[in-house]
């Protein structure tokens, strides 16, 4: 057993300061607050209790009592405050009133309500109570915010209150301990302990913990959004007496305790259910490290990081609950370390509305507290509320009459019942067993899902030969084939097959034998395939645009006896491929049926498959496979007489193989080309009346963007071989309305079909296509690693078996071996084939695909299943997307590439996907491809994608504006290190409990509110940027709106207020990107024209060509000439009768508060004077000596007397004395002083005065 | 658990060769035909041993 240091003690006094009225937050109340300012609508974050008075409540007692209780505990009287820094602070006022809802008999609402209603948490008391009639006396509920209170506290204010209302109707003394500190003194004690060094071991404790760690991924039942949901619901199961005497015993045993037990058994249930070995869990315990605490009212709860490693094969429930024991003590010994600091560490970018770290918490309550024995004295009383979810999943389990009592409570938006009700069984099922049992390997706990029901019949025994000729002596001329070369009936079908398989005995193929087909998509190819079939031998389609290499290895590997080709097709020469025979060169054949060649276990066919060595292996499918294909098919496929089907793939791809289903009932097969990208489908679907189509998921995505409407005869559309594409899926739902729409699953080793999904009007809210169920004589069981079937709801690999599954892979013997396993559910001796696809199954039975097992990528701790990401991608304008993880020079990364046409741009895409998609899952990179490569069996190949190169801008780029670079400055510095543009907050080593200052700092530069969550979104300051632009476009009046022109490169906007022309002003701004869209100042010359208190106005808002060449750009001697000679002029061309011609306004701040005034005084012709803002003014020199006089604004901010220039001056200094001098020189000028610092907020607030001043024609000086 | 440990080798009536891990029961109808060790060592002993890979009662003449 591992040593533990223990908890060091705070070294810090625990101190009462009874005159202190303003407090910090504790680490935990900092949290709470925080998540509070996420989402301000309503509050999980509540806490509520309720007690019987069987007595009556009396008013007046029961007020005398709450206030009493008020004046006991501060923290009832506390309002939690964000100052203007970012900070908050608890402030405890001297009195408060509990607001009491007599509600009287109809109290169920006025209970609702409380509950429920969002508290002000700057407006104490975050308590309120509702008094009820009961049957018998008074009820009295409270509700609290968590923020004051826990469930601890609720006992302790049970007490008190009971005791102080026992008083008050006494009138005697109440009789209650002493208080010798108040929260807030317990906030002091805690923030000195954290504000100092002795943390730092801690936290590198909690870096070595969590390095590596993995996200626990519970698959839910809808996909995740982004809004707000409390909702909660619980499933309560009990375990019986002796099971929990086991349970309790164990703990002792292992000296652990019940909370660890409990909690072991969740880390093995969620690791079955996950499929992950490592499980990381959040622990709720209660923290009051000191006797001074124990009668407080107040937020004493912390929350631990448990990692647990559940892997190895021979684990026993008592090693996991010693290693759940020892990740417990740890956590316990370092739980000084407040969570968001821990999150911090470890890097855990936040999401929204989801925990960081975890998503899943144990809770184990003890006893509940019994009040007073008195007959008469108050009891617990549990009015039924609402369940709210704090966290997605949270188990809270509490001893009660010697029977554990599991409760637990999930988020119905993310999961269903009955998927929590399986795993909460499981979970009874493992903690009873295990403490049962804790020296037995978990896996041989009994402990599975419902069993597979008893393997079903056989399939028929008919060879498709058999079934063929059968429908040929049924219906001789009936069409069999369609498409091009025209029409074979059954009969001529059946004829020359027969004369062609007397030709191929004769050059000797026969039963075991392989022959290679190269045939073009035309009705002649079924001759073949049936004459070969009839041969007893095997066919095995390959494709005539194979590389020759690999057509000479298929060939050589699959030990083919005899190629046959297309007249019209070529092979290379050497592998002596003989060309299909013409039906008159066969004339002189018996057109009859040979005797039966063929057994049910002799191979029909062979596909060749890529494996993921590289090397192509052949899946080898006996008749019996076929023939379980066939016989089935009229159960679920429309393809007996009168159907025409048609798929829409090449021979070599198993698909193809459903052609035999319409020929073996009657039906039509089409054989026809149609097209690389279904160019031809459309016309090919009308011309042959096809009813039945059978399309690859990529195909369905391309067809539903051809038009659908007119496809009268289209009965059944059947989708599968890859993921199905729900949009398009749903998209062909609707657009054909009298088609039935099915999905389809099945690898190639079980014979083209394994599970069909058709959708039954009520859709499942699923993100995703289900495959359904398994087609007849098939059986899909989901298994955990184990092999144990899995319950409803868990993820696990699907396995199939029954009569479909293919002999193996041809001449692989140990290949096969491995993914055909013998099969503990079937008939004694049987196998079943490991898909390596995973799976779970739904309420319903269905089966709910969830990807392959080895698609799964893991980033940044997320275990992510890169479908989701193509089908967001696809769901948003692409139309294919793959999507990788990388390792780049940077780190690990996600990349997607993307099939899109030239309208689609990429940074859209990935901006629309971040809207959908939580920010791990958004790809890091985007690449343009032409196409997705693929295998020759149609699957992505994922080798041939091209290396990506970065798409997004480094991140350390300089900002490409002012704002940009404004906020990377304030995130930087409440960072402590510098963040640049292209930087994300979060992983630069912020934390959500520093938003609140980085927010603070953004708002003070902009002197307006920006929401909190604004920086959970774009966590980047160039992408915060865009946000905060975005979320203030100016809004002019009367609909004038800016005018986008461009000069040398530099974007001008040109605002032109409503007004004659003759009386039209002009200003020249420079920065004006910033002017225009940061301090709006179109809207403010807006308000001031319409308020007459400026002259109509025409202003050019001159932008830098970016922002590293500004300085440059602002600074250089020729700027005031290139805005004489050059813009002005262009301009006034432009604008024609609009323009006035006249002398201009320049206005600028800070380094543009240079430009601005050396343009009023060096080119007086154009310019009749300037606003400067904050400019650094004496540190330049600004004009000529001389110069007639103009008409000056220059302003600082006082704050900005803290900002020395490199003369010496303060900036406020440096206006003053540039203000002075120039006066001197005869200009007139006006110098004020306002407040804010150098921000957008303080030079907002200068300009309507800045403006209206410059504007005014009357030069008689003004007085400073 | 089907990546890691050690694994049987493993053989039905129809002589189809397949792996199942050591230490659990073996389904019915299978029986332990060949080295019990890691998974590459099991598949390389199948490779070389199941050099027809049809069932028994395909081999058989009919």
């Amino acid at each position: 057993m591992p040593r533990f240091e223990p908890r060091p003690a705070n070294p810090f006094p625990l101190l009462r300061d009874p005159r202190a009225r303003r407090f910090p937050l504790s680490a935990g109340q900092e949290r709470l607050w925080w998540l509070r300012q996420l989402d301000s609508s309503h509050d999980q974050y509540h806490i509520t209790g309720g007690w019987r008075f069987p007595a009556g409540l009396d008013p007046s007692a029961l007020g005398t009592a709450l206030t009493a209780l008020t004046r006991r505990h501060a923290i009832l009287r506390t309002a939690f405050v964000l100052r203007p820094d970012g900070t908050v602070a608890q402030e405890v006022v001297d009195e408060v009133e509990i607001p009491v809802d007599w509600a009287g008999r109809d109290w169920r609402r006025a209970v609702e309500r409380a509950a429920a209603e969002p508290f002000d948490l700057a407006r104490p008391p975050l308590l309120r109570a509702v008094a009820a009639e009961l049957d018998e006396g008074h009820g009295l509920f409270v509700a609290l915010h968590h923020i004051v209170t826990d469930r601890w506290s609720m006992d302790v204010l049970a007490r008190d209150l009971v005791e102080l209302y026992a008083a008050a109707l006494a009138k005697r003394a109440p009789v209650l301990p002493e208080l010798a500190v108040q929260y807030g003194d317990y906030a002091i004690w805690q923030r000195r302990l954290l504000d100092g060094d002795l943390l730092q071991p801690h936290l590198e404790h909690w870096r070595q913990a969590l390095d590596g760690y993995e996200r626990l991924e519970l698959q839910t039942d809808r996909p995740r959004t982004t809004a707000a949901d409390a909702a909660g619901a619980s499933v309560v199961l009990e375990l019986p007496e002796e099971a929990t005497a086991a349970m309790s015993a164990l703990a002792w045993r292992t000296r652990s305790s019940p909370g660890v037990v409990v909690t072991a058994a969740l880390v093995a249930t969620l690791s079955a259910f996950t499929g992950q070995d490592d499980v990381t869990l959040g622990a709720i315990v209660s923290d009051r490290p000191r006797p001074e605490l124990q009668d407080l009212i107040g937020f004493f709860v912390n929350t631990l990081v448990l990692r647990v490693r559940a892997d190895g094969r021979e684990l026993t429930f008592r090693e996991l609950v010693a290693r759940t024991r020892d990740a417990w003590m740890a956590a316990d010994a370092h739980q000084d370390v407040p969570f968001e600091q821990i999150v911090g560490a470890v890097r855990a970018a936040p999401e929204e509305q989801r925990n960081p770290i975890f998503d899943i918490v144990v809770n184990h309550a003890g006893d509940r507290t019994a009040l007073a024995e008195a007959p008469d004295a108050p009891a617990w009383w549990y009015p039924d509320l609402p369940v709210t979810a704090r966290f997605d999943l949270s188990l809270t389990t509490q001893l009660a009459d010697g029977r554990l009592r599991v409760t637990f409570v999930y988020r119905p938006a993310l999961f269903d019942r009955a998927s929590i009700a399986a795993l909460a069984e499981r979970y009874l099922q493992v903690l009873g067993q295990g403490a049962a049992a804790p020296d037995r390997p978990l896996r041989e706990l009994d402990v599975a899902g419902e069993p597979p029901g008893p393997a079903e019949e056989s399939a028929p025994r008919a060879t498709v030969v058999e079934l063929v000729e059968a429908q040929a002596a049924l219906r001789p001329q009936e069409a069999a084939v369609v498409g091009t070369g025209g029409e074979l009936t059954y009969g001529e079908l059946n004829r020359r097959a027969n004369r062609l398989a007397r030709h191929l005995t004769t050059l000797g193929l026969g039963p075991g034998q392989v022959a290679g087909v190269c045939l073009a998509p035309a009705v002649d190819r079924f001759v073949v395939l049936l004459a070969v079939l009839k041969c007893g031998a095997a066919y095995f389609p390959l494709d005539p645009d194979f590389p020759p290499d690999r057509l000479r290895f298929l060939v050589a590997d699959a030990g083919v006896s005899l190629t046959l080709v297309s007249p019209e097709l070529r092979l290379p020469a050497d592998l002596g491929a003989l060309v299909v025979p013409q039906a008159a060169d066969l004339a002189g054949h018996d057109g009859g049926d040979p005797p039966l060649a063929a057994r049910p276990g002799d191979l029909a066919y062979l596909i060749s498959t890529s494996g993921s060595t590289g090397t192509p292996k052949a899946v080898a499918v006996p008749h019996r496979a076929l023939s379980r294909l066939v016989a089935g098919a009229p159960h679920y496929l429309d393809v007996g007489p009168g159907a025409t089907f048609l798929q829409a793939g090449p021979l070599t791809f198993d698909v193809s193989v459903l052609e035999w289903t319409p020929l073996a009932h009657g039906g039509r097969t089409v054989v026809t080309g149609t097209g690389t990208l279904l160019e031809e489908l459309r016309p090919v679907l009308h011309r042959y009346a096809v009813t039945t189509l059978k399309l690859v998921s990529p195909q369905l995505d391309l067809l539903v963007e051809q038009e659908l409407e007119g496809l009268f005869w289209l009965r059944q559309l059947i989708v599968g071989g890859d993921v199905v594409n729900p949009a398009s899926f749903r998209a062909a739902r609707e657009r054909l309305p009298g088609c039935e729409v099915m999905a389809s699953y099945g690898p190639t080793e079980c014979t083209v079909l394994a599970t069909t999904y058709t959708p039954d009007g009520h859709d499942a809210p699923l993100d995703r296509v289900p495959i359904g169920h398994p087609i007849p004589y098939t059986r899909a069981y989901i298994l955990d690693r184990d092999l144990r079937p899995a319950p409803v709801g868990m993820r696990g690999e699907i396995y199939l078996a029954g009569d479909g599954l293919a002999r193996g892979y041809h001449r692989r013997p140990g290949l096969t071996a491995q993914a055909f396993l013998p099969d503990p559910y079937g008939r004694p001796g049987e196998r079943m084939y490991r898909t390596g696809d995973v799976g779970r199954f739904l309420p319903d039975g269905a089966i709910d695909f969830l990807g392959r097992a080895d698609r799964q990528v893991k980033i940044r701790g997320y275990r992510i299943e890169t479908s989701e990401i193509e089908h967001a991608l696809v769901r948003h304008g692409a139309s294919a997307a793959v999507v990788l993880r990388a390792e780049l020079d940077t780190g690990p990364a996600l990349v997607a590439y993307v099939v899109a046409d030239a309208s689609v741009d990429l940074p859209a895409l990935r901006e629309r996907v971040r809207a959908t998609l939580p920010a791990y899952m958004v790809p890091d990179h985007l690449a343009r491809i032409p196409r997705v490569p693929l295998t020759v069996n149609n699957k992505v190949d994922r080798t041939a994608l091209p290396p990506v190169t970065p798409s997004r801008p480094e991140p350390a780029a300089p900002p490409a504006s002012g704002l940009e670079a404004r906020v990377a400055e304030a995130w930087s510095g409440v960072l402590g290190r510098t963040v640049a543009a292209g930087q994300d907050f979060f992983e630069q080593g912020g934390h959500s409990l520093l938003v609140p200052r980085a927010t603070a700092a953004v708002r003070r530069l902009l002197g307006r509110e920006v929401p909190l969550r604004l920086m959970m979104r774009h966590r980047t300051p160039a992408a915060y940027a865009t946000a905060l632009l975005a979320e203030s476009l100016p809004e002019l009046r009367g609909g004038a709106r800016l005018e986008r022109r461009s000069w040398r490169q530099r974007r001008v906007d040109l605002y032109v207020s409503a007004g004659p022309v003759e009386e039209m002003r002009v200003l020249v701004v420079l920065d004006g990107s910033e002017f225009a869209d940061i301090m709006r100042l179109p809207a403010i010359l807006d308000r001031l024209v319409h308020e007459r208190r400026i002259p109509p106005v025409a202003a050019l808002f001159v932008s830098p060509e970016s922002w590293a060449a500004r300085r440059t750009e602002l600074l250089a001697e020729d700027c005031p000439d290139l805005l004489a000679d050059e813009l002005l002029p262009m301009l006034s061309g432009e604008l024609g009768a609009r323009w006035r011609p006249g002398r201009a306004t320049a206005v600028g701040a800070s380094l543009g508060a240079i430009a601005a005034v050396r343009a009023a005084l060096r080119r007086p012709d154009c310019f009749r004077g300037a606003v400067a803002l904050s400019g650094p003014l004496s540190e330049h020199r600004l004009g000529p000596a001389i110069s007639p006089p103009a008409r000056l604004f220059l302003s600082a901010s006082k704050e900005e007397a803290e900002i020395v220039l490199d003369d010496g001056l303060t900036l406020v200094e440096s206006v003053e004395r540039t203000g002075a001098d120039l006066t001197a020189e005869g200009h007139h000028v006006r110098c004020a002083y306002g407040e804010g610092g150098h921000t957008y907020a303080a030079w907002e607030a200068m300009l309507p005065e800045a403006i209206s001043w410059a504007l005014r024609e009357d030069d008689t000086r003004d007085v400073r | 658990m089907f990546d890691d440990g050690d694994f049987h080798v493993v053989r039905n009536d129809e002589e189809q060769y397949s792996i199942w891990p050591a230490g659990r029961d073996l389904p019915a109808g299978w029986r332990v035909a060949g080295p019990t060790g890691p998974k590459q060592e099991c598949l390389a002993y199948i490779d070389e041993t199941w050099t027809d890979l049809r069932p028994l009662s395909l081999r058989e003449p009919t």
